[in-house]
């Protein structure tokens, strides 16, 4: 008979063949190791200004920055996607499943990876999970990064070929003794695209213009090239499943409501696929108020192009203060220094970076570099605690709270980690330990005496269903910061450093409906009201999506019948836990509404 | 007896497994250990034992395909170990069966146990088999032979599957169409009077 079969399990095989104890397998281990990630990039939309698109009078040129990175003639319209997968015995099969998943603010591939290997397990491997990697990316210098990784892991690491690394993004500057040698050194230089060699190629505005052509249209047209290859994979029998997280919902929704058509036909998204998945926020808005005119929409995206003031932005430069694209080199590179040099105090607080402003201010303790990234991305210490997840805390000193400032940007208070009276760098309690810090119920502050807080709050009762959304429930620990230092320097990683905005903000405006733009060539959001595929909603009670109703403007917005639109909310998760959660209680409920949409599809049910 | 009290109390024989005529019935069927086994590559055959429930939409399917999931199962090795579905899994695991008797499970997510070791969860994609229908439309019994790939050096688990209605089911079903049978007789003969 013919049956294919996969599964996980050396622990099995120790089980029934080889009478081996289950317990000598390290947990957990096993199983996600199985779990194939790959990162790809095929031929994108065609976007006609675009470097590569060959279409003569109307490509922009690249400058020399863009060369160095990418070489003297890049053809950036490519679409790329991290591809999880299981090997399967017969090389051939395909999946049943793809889901495909667009990342949120700032953000990308990188976060997915636990709930990705989760969804890929829980199926057998008939369910492929392909994480979109936006534009932007691809412009990343990871040089410095690749090198820096390369030191760290021959057989005897070379510190001092790691230092020379983080000297790539981060030079010495008066006073800034990056690898302590008494001297300021020239930035460290390396080999580049265009055979010379130079260091860190940190992009201007001027340096990106043609990303004025890189908004709605161009993003959703690459993600269909994806969809379409997706649907070509699993067959009209399989199921194609479109989805984001936080931000990426917005995108998944206009995805759904978009018509590829520019004519009078229509060719909407919604129609490609076979269900939505909503991940932490509630999806597209209804249009902005004050929306531009057509001829004041042309005239935006023509100054975005031809602009040559920084203030004419097509990316984000700053994010609460700081360069966005340093943000990122130094993620890669805390990554790899918490992965390599575990409890060993943060190289990277030697950069000129981390001793001036705004980081000054933020980390004021010698830490390690896990310590360094937990600080940013746990909910308690975090300056922007709405985008960060629970990954456990830091307890081996005094730590302050730091108020909300709501006109910087500084929406909830966090907790300031002090140093330790010893000197030694302050370290990270990951989320299983069992000695991280409860709080009292409802805890309001119990660190204003100088204690060390705690992490584990009560944010109170769940509020009633016709009450607006809060945060509610008591808090998770769900998420590993082990996994999480490996997927800032992977393929695909956690910050997209030249976040797109300018066309992008100018899009986005017009939510889930531009017909009023009138221009279908330019954006083409209007088949909204016309989806109807199944829709599932995951919150988290400690995230942006706390309750049933942050799901309610956009599920009441399309046509999809009540009994498809479904709603979990993970109580004590997070923002990002929905994500990086180790042992997501969000999956099972993910699975079975698969499980469900398949078993349909199989019957020929609609 | 009143004619309602009749009908209540016959209605659990009504509902019996495998009429065909009910949109969603329960079938339990129990493995034949002498036919049912998990054979390692490296290692000897462990015979199967033990019982699966299944839900099934209309049987035998008429035209199309119709559901047919796993609502229970509860497996032992000859080694000790336990087979039974993922209670992490919510609701049954979802199947179809075509109209030919073939059907197919996309994933079956089964916990495994043996004492003294911790449990494992484990997912197999595509499994599939056969069933047969007995002349009365009955589900008479339910094959399947398939392989879990270790991807290790161990190498592959062969696993076969015979099981049939379980022995208690057949006098429930025969006590219940004897009773339909009754039924049928009485009103045609009241019909004549």
């Amino acid at each position: 008979m013919n049956a294919r079969a996969l599964t996980l399990s050396l622990a099995l095989a120790a089980v029934f063949a080889m009478g081996v104890a289950l317990a000598s397998c390290p947990p957990g281990g096993v199983t996600d190791a199985l779990v194939r990630r790959e990162y790809l990039s095929v031929p994108g939309y065609v976007e006609p200004h675009t470097p590569g698109s060959g279409v003569s009078g109307v490509e922009m040129p690249t400058t020399t920055t863009v060369q160095q990175i990418l070489g003297p003639t890049p053809n950036l319209n490519q679409v790329s996607y991290a591809r999880f997968s299981l090997p399967r015995p017969d090389p051939n099969a395909k999946p049943r499943i793809i889901l495909i998943l667009v990342p949120g603010f700032v953000s990308g591939a990188g976060p997915f990876n636990a709930l990705a290997q989760q969804l890929v397990l829980a199926f057998g491997g008939n369910l492929e999970v392909w994480v979109i990697d936006r534009r932007p990316n691809q412009l990343e210098d990871l040089r410095g990064s690749l090198y820096a990784q390369g030191k760290l892991e021959q057989a005897t690491p070379d510190l001092n070929g790691f230092l020379d690394g983080i000297q790539f993004y981060f030079p010495d500057q008066p006073g800034v003794d990056v690898n302590g040698n008494g001297i300021q050194d020239p930035p460290f230089a390396l080999p580049d695209a265009l055979g010379g060699t130079s260091p860190f190629r940190q992009l201007g505005q001027n340096d990106a213009r043609f990303m004025a052509y890189w908004g709605v249209d161009t993003y959703v047209r690459d993600w269909k090239i994806l969809v379409d290859q997706a649907r070509e994979e699993v067959g009209p029998q399989g199921l194609v499943l479109f989805g984001g997280h936080s931000l990426g919902t917005e995108w998944a929704g206009i995805f759904a409501a978009y018509d590829f058509d520019p004519g009078p036909g229509v060719d909407a998204g919604y129609k490609k696929i076979d269900g939505l998945l909503l991940l932490e926020l509630g999806g597209p808005g209804a249009p902005g108020a004050n929306l531009p005119t057509h001829a004041a929409y042309l005239d935006a995206v023509n100054t975005l192009a031809t602009s040559t003031l920084d203030t004419d932005q097509v990316f984000l430069p700053s994010f609460s203060g700081a360069s966005l694209s340093q943000f990122g080199a130094a993620a890669e590179l805390a990554g790899l220094d918490g992965t390599f040099r575990p409890g060993l105090p943060s190289l990277l607080q030697r950069t000129a970076l981390f001793q001036t402003f705004p980081l000054n201010i933020v980390v004021i303790a010698p830490l390690t570099s896990q310590t360094m990234i937990g600080l940013f991305l746990d909910n308690n210490t975090s300056p922007v605690a709405e985008l960060a997840g629970s990954f456990g805390f830091s307890d081996d000193g005094p730590n302050s709270l730091f108020p909300a400032i709501p006109s910087a940007g500084i929406l909830s208070s966090f907790y300031l980690l002090h140093p330790r009276a010893d000197g030694q760098p302050r370290q990270w309690k990951n989320y299983n330990d069992p000695t991280l810090p409860t709080c009292p119920p409802f805890n309001p502050d119990p660190a204003v005496d100088g204690g060390p807080g705690c992490v584990i709050r009560d944010l109170g009762p769940r509020p009633a269903p016709t009450d607006p959304p809060a945060r509610w429930g008591l808090e998770a620990q769900v998420s590993d910061l082990t996994d999480m230092l490996q997927t800032l320097f992977q393929p695909g990683n956690f910050l997209e450093w030249y976040y797109g905005t300018g066309r992008t903000n100018l899009d986005l405006q017009f939510g889930r409906d531009s017909s009023s733009l009138g221009d279908e060539s330019l954006l083409a959001v209007t088949q909204n009201a016309n989806v109807n595929v199944p829709v599932l909603c995951i919150g988290g009670s400690d995230g942006l999506a706390p309750t049933e109703a942050s799901f309610a403007d956009y599920l009441g917005s399309i046509a999809t019948p009540a009994a498809d639109k479904q709603i979990f909310i993970a109580e004590g998760y997070a923002h990002l836990d929905v994500l990086t959660a180790k042992n997501n209680i969000a999956v099972p409920y993910i699975v079975s509404w698969m499980s469900q949409l398949l078993q349909r599809k199989l019957l020929g049910t609609p | 007896m009143p004619r309602l009290l009749r009908t209540l109390l016959l209605l659990p024989l009504l509902l019996a497994p495998a009429f065909p005529a009910a949109a969603v019935s329960l079938v339990t069927l129990t493995l034949d250990p002498t036919e049912s086994s998990l054979t390692p590559m490296l290692g000897a055959p462990q015979s199967l034992s033990g019982t699966l429930t299944l839900s099934l939409g209309d049987v035998p399917p008429g035209g199309g395909n119709t559901a047919f999931d796993l609502v229970g199962l509860a497996i032992t090795a000859s080694g000790g170990g336990t087979i039974g579905i993922d209670p992490s899994v919510i609701g049954p695991l979802l199947g179809v069966l075509h109209p030919a008797g073939d059907w197919l499970f996309p994933v079956l997510s089964l916990l495994l146990t043996q004492p003294s070791t911790s449990d494992l969860s484990l997912s197999i994609a595509d499994v599939t088999g056969v069933v047969t229908f007995g002349s009365d439309g009955s589900l008479a019994s339910l094959s399947s032979a398939f392989s879990i790939d270790t991807g290790l050096a161990v190498g592959n688990l062969a696993v076969n599957v015979v099981a049939v209605p379980e022995p208690g089911t057949l006098p429930l079903l025969a006590g219940a169409l004897a009773t339909l049978a009754t039924i049928a007789q009485r009103r045609r003969r009241e019909a004549i009077r």
